[in-house]
């Protein structure tokens, strides 16, 4: 993952978490980052240091709560969406898809950029 | 799907433990950490392998960014530095690694020293009055040695030297925040 695809990442993490939530009725925090990682064919890979302060707090904000269950031996802590949160997410992909449709437009690539620029190019 | 064993589980404890994990993360990280190792080891890595992996991951560094953010957040109680875990470990094995031994050597060395000293003197003719102290110096110098050994067998049992985590005083204690000041 690359330092401007970070960089995306930290605005968008909400949104992303939210929507995968939304499309389940619970989730774990491995689960979270296997589905990221299965739908971005490995090239976004959330690691436990920035997953976790964001699903914290989201159940701070109340837009989940949490079920813990043992599985395996081992304490197994389930996040869902509140109806505060599915309305949260909801609202959030609406906002996400208008804003990358305006990104689209706003962002073609100049035909002056399409190839990359040779060094020899002084630019004067 | 391979799945760890109770043992595997525990070393992945074992190594949360020693990079100064707060306890109340520690369940959500262990269940975490034994996933990934889990996913690594149905790829055909051995646990071994998997472990180094994850202790490469899982470092004190990166457990220590996420334990400052989550208290940042107030969803983990502040915890002083004094206090840290992996602080208080340390702490905990010099006071049972050091100092015991130490206590335990000088407290053999003025025995020895007493008796000595006795011997000396009763070969120059003082032989009652020295014998006498030393005889009455000797058993109390000795009841001092077992008093301080029961003392620390108490110690390590009754565990007054506990775990930050699981003494009371440490139950969630929001973070001050200069908001509360601000809006004063």
């Amino acid at each position: 993952m690359d330092s401007s695809t970070t960089e995306y990442l930290r605005g968008t993490l909400k949104t992303i978490v939210l929507g995968l939530l939304a499309e389940k009725d619970r989730m774990y925090g491995y689960e979270i980052t296997q589905a990221v990682k299965e739908r971005t064919r490995g090239e976004i890979v959330l690691t436990f240091g920035s997953l976790y302060p964001l699903l914290y707090k989201l159940e701070q904000e109340s837009l989940v709560r949490t079920e813990s269950e043992e599985v395996e031996g081992r304490l197994r802590k389930y996040y869902v969406l509140t109806l505060t949160g599915r309305q949260t997410a909801r609202q959030k992909l609406l906002d996400f898809t208008h804003f990358t449709q305006l990104m689209n437009r706003l962002m073609q690539l100049p035909l002056t950029l399409s190839t990359p620029p040779s060094p020899d190019a002084t630019g004067l | 799907m391979t799945y760890l064993t109770p043992q595997q589980t525990y070393c992945l404890r074992q190594h949360l433990r020693q990079v100064g994990t707060p306890e109340l993360l520690m369940d959500e990280l262990i269940d975490y950490l034994a996933c990934q190792a889990e996913e690594r080891m149905s790829h055909g890595l051995s646990f071994e392998q998997a472990l180094a992996m994850i202790r490469r991951e899982a470092t004190a560094l990166s457990v220590r960014h996420l334990q400052h953010t989550l208290i940042r957040q107030g969803a983990l109680p502040r915890t002083s530095f004094w206090r840290h875990p992996a602080r208080f470990t340390k702490r905990e094995k010099a006071a049972f690694g050091l100092i015991q031994p130490v206590r335990s050597t000088l407290l053999i060395g003025a025995f020895l020293s007493v008796m000595l000293t006795g011997w000396l003197l009763a070969s120059r003719g003082l032989a009652i009055p020295v014998g006498l102290v030393a005889s009455l110096l000797c058993p109390l110098l000795l009841l001092l040695f077992l008093q301080g050994l029961r003392h620390t067998r108490s110690h390590q049992r009754t565990s007054l030297v506990r775990h930050p985590a699981l003494r009371e005083e440490y139950v969630r204690r929001p973070a001050p925040r200069k908001r509360a000041l601000v809006t004063r």
